[in-house]
């Protein structure tokens, strides 16, 4: 190792003395050689040096072919190419999204020399817990009652009785079918529904309870013994729910990686069939088509209403196709209807851009090329325009916000921290029906998460409607009701996506801004050729690489 | 030393004097005029010339530097493979903390990128040699000569008389490491000189 540090200390000053080689005439608006432009299509198309191969094809040729640069544009590296691209406008990263709420997460633990059970330690908290937490059941099977109920016994430490533990059942794991793995009694129950809040429930079932009957009863509904849905958040305050049959309500952290992998995957998939078959651009916004795998599919059937936190219900405008299961190989097409709207609406995007307000943004900034920038300082919040509700009005806020807010509204039919569409029957404009007489908890949890029930100031004349609607204009709620796709094609229309798209396309593979002189002079063809032949994203990169300033010198 | 004495002079100074010495005048500021641009080599165009646009030189993203040395050591692809943390050290963007690729030379890149040229060129010239003479990358070729310049082409593009500048300088590498008894020493210290080299690594 240490001859190869002075073999690399020796390589460095050669590289100093390399640099030195190119002569005394700068080479400035020099067009590149033959193979140092292949070198440069090469990586810009492909991401990878010319293979041996190409090069010794290149020799003797002072300009690489049209033939070339079609074949490395239909190449898989350029596949690739138009993802890494894609993924600087979209920033697929969905780690920090709780999509596997942690009463739902199993974790894998040795209990006793050579018995590993599966148990979710939230769960045991709520269902175990007397003074102890996080204890995992007892290292024995489970038994039950003459009722069905699992018999349960008194962890006892120091004398007193810390928890109270039941056995292990073996149960085939939707992840690995065929298989059968030991899991904790109560992870293991298989209900559908179950009620929640029972008498004698457990220190944290009962402690949460009393809270959550605290705010249920201002609006006169007692949730105790209420049924819940076993894979809804309600469950855990169910102690009959566990994660279901073949532990399908329930994940773990390979389970939850795959799903979350699978969402991103998603976008960038519905790009790849865009852009390799050369269907519009524009698709990119608006097609109805994505594909969906096992682990996805999976998640979008059994575990998309397990969490308080993100918002998912069944989507009944995109369909799940029949008969996948999370181990189902490879993807298949899953036809949407309705709101949809190209990468916009699928999970990914709007798990990854949460609030309404940050989906418009990203579309503003990714696909208008256009931020939005305060006009100045904030005014004094002691001044009246400061406390006006509406952003729009308040001042300092609104130079931004009177733009952003319609823009926003589009997105108001998807839910907000969440990933499914909210469509008329379940979620009216107007709070009437459901916020009146509320008589079960998926009611209770409609009109507490999606209506505006208190209103003041600029609010009082929205008070009860759907929260996307408050304060918007008639014209804005036509924008709304139409969805993204309304939003996207005023940008097509207008000529701002294929301007944008242009630039964009420029400043990725001439590794800069265009030039002012270029802005008028280069640019505003490129966009007119790029529109007028059915926004072709390939026919628009080749423009750019065959543009004579692609082939010169740095 | 020196401190020690100077700290006890100026306690001495503090205690026998109370004269108050008056501070230095400021220094004068040099004049800074510039009368002309400098001369320009022969041959060099003018300077408002130099507006032609051209493609900014851009470093290699890690996505390229990866699949590049795979290609250029005709391996698999997906073979060099850099840990999912040091991508992102290196400037690759997670979407979450950052969100455009950092593709500037920094001293912590050029450090790590010492340490793959080490790492990649020693595993090359092993393999080399188990290789067909068809599939090599340092000796491919009966002569030196014909190696470096190969090398070159692989590395950078660069051949006939655009290489020629380059040749001498690769020789003496290439002589000066093979003073080592490691075999392949001089091709391995060509190979590390050429993947730090900006003219691989900049395009």
């Amino acid at each position: 190792m240490k001859w190869s540090r002075l073999v690399l200390a020796l390589s460095l000053v050669a590289q100093a003395a390399l640099a030195q080689s190119a002569g005394p005439v700068c080479e400035v608006a020099r067009p590149l050689d033959g193979q140092r432009l292949l070198r440069r299509l090469s990586l810009d198309l492909r991401h990878v040096v010319p293979s041996r191969v190409e090069q010794e094809a290149q020799r003797g040729h002072e300009d690489v072919s049209e033939a070339t640069i079609d074949a490395m544009l239909s190449s898989d590296g350029f596949r690739k190419v138009v993802r890494a691209y894609h993924a600087d406008l979209l920033w697929p990263n969905l780690d920090a999204v709780e999509i596997d709420p942690n009463y739902f997460d199993l974790i894998e633990t040795e209990i006793a020399p050579g018995v590993k059970v599966w148990w979710s330690p939230v769960r045991s908290l709520y269902y175990r817990t007397i003074t102890k937490v996080f204890v995992p059941c007892s290292a024995q099977p489970a038994s039950y009652d003459t009722s069905g109920y699992l018999v349960t016994a008194p962890l006892i430490e120091g004398g007193m009785p810390v928890a109270r533990q039941e056995g292990w059942v073996e149960v085939e794991p939707y992840w690995a079918p065929g298989t059968r793995v030991k899991v904790c009694g109560y992870d293991a129950q298989t209900a559908a529904q179950a009620p929640i809040c029972p008498t004698g429930g457990g220190a944290y079932v009962t402690q949460t309870c009393n809270q959550f009957r605290g705010y249920a009863q201002a609006v006169g509904f007692d949730p105790t013994g209420q049924p819940a849905a076993c894979d809804s958040a309600f469950g855990l305050l169910a102690p009959g729910c566990g994660c279901g049959p073949n532990l399908r309500f329930c994940s773990t952290d390979a389970t939850a990686k795959a799903v979350r992998a699978s969402m991103l995957e998603q976008q960038l998939r519905l790009i790849d069939r865009i852009v390799t078959t050369g269907r519009p651009y524009t698709d990119v916004l608006l097609a109805k088509d994505v594909e969906v795998n096992g682990p996805l599919a999976h998640y979008l059937t059994f575990q998309s209403t397990t969490s308080f936190d993100i918002f998912g219900e069944k989507d009944v405008t995109a369909p799940v196709p029949a008969g996948l299961s999370y181990t189902s190989p490879g993807w298949v097409p899953q036809p949407r209807a309705g709101r949809h709207s190209g990468v916009l609406t699928t999970a990914g995007y709007l798990l990854k851009f949460q609030s309404n307000r940050a989906r418009a943004h990203r579309f503003y900034s990714a696909f208008e090329c256009s931020q939005f920038v305060p006009n100045g300082p904030l005014p004094s919040p002691s001044e009246p325009c400061s406390k006006r509700e509406d952003l729009t009005q308040r001042c300092g806020c609104n130079a931004c916000h009177v733009k952003l807010e319609p823009m926003a509204a589009h997105w108001g039919r998807f839910a907000e921290y969440g990933h499914t569409p909210l469509d008329e029957a379940r979620y009216p404009k107007t709070y009437g029906t459901v916020c009146a007489g509320i008589t079960n908890l998926d009611q209770l949890f409609r009109c507490f998460r999606f209506y505006q029930l208190e209103a003041v100031g600029d609010e009082l004349p929205f008070k009860g409607l759907l929260k996307p609607y408050v304060f918007r204009t008639p014209e804005e709620e036509a924008g709304l009701e139409a969805g993204p796709t309304h939003l996207v094609q005023e940008s097509i229309d207008s000529g701002r996506f294929a301007q944008c798209t242009t630039r964009r396309v420029w400043t990725r593979f001439m590794h800069r801004e265009p030039t002012a002189a270029e802005e008028l002079e280069v640019l505003p063809g490129l966009a007119q050729d790029f529109e007028a032949n059915g926004f072709d994203f390939k026919r628009l990169v080749k423009a750019v690489v065959m543009n004579p300033a692609y082939r010169r010198m740095p | 030393m020196r401190t020690t004495l100077a700290l006890v002079a100026l306690a001495l100074a503090g205690c026998t004097t109370t004269t108050e010495v008056p501070p230095p005048p400021p220094p004068e500021s040099l004049p800074v005029t510039i009368d002309a641009l400098p001369p320009m080599p022969d041959g060099h165009p003018d300077l408002p010339g130099l507006a032609v646009p051209s493609p900014a030189p851009r470093r290699l993203s890690i996505e390229q530097l990866q699949s590049s040395l795979d290609a250029i050591g005709e391996l698999p692809p997906g073979t060099v493979q850099l840990p999912a943390d040091l991508k992102v050290t290196l400037g690759q963007p997670d979407y979450l903390r950052v969100t455009e690729e950092n593709l500037e030379p920094t001293p912590l890149f050029m450090k790590f990128l010492g340490d793959i040229a080490v790492s990649a060129c020693n595993s090359l010239s092993d393999y080399d040699v188990v290789r067909p003479a068809g599939e090599r990358v340092m000796t491919r070729f009966p002569t030196r000569d014909e190696n470096l310049r190969f090398m070159l082409l692989r590395f950078t593009a660069l051949e006939g008389a655009a290489a020629d500048g380059y040749l001498p300088r690769l020789q003496a590498l290439y002589d000066a490491a093979s003073a080592s008894p490691r075999p392949r020493a001089g091709y391995e210290a060509v190979c590390m000189a050429l993947i730090t080299s900006p003219e691989f690594l900049v395009y």
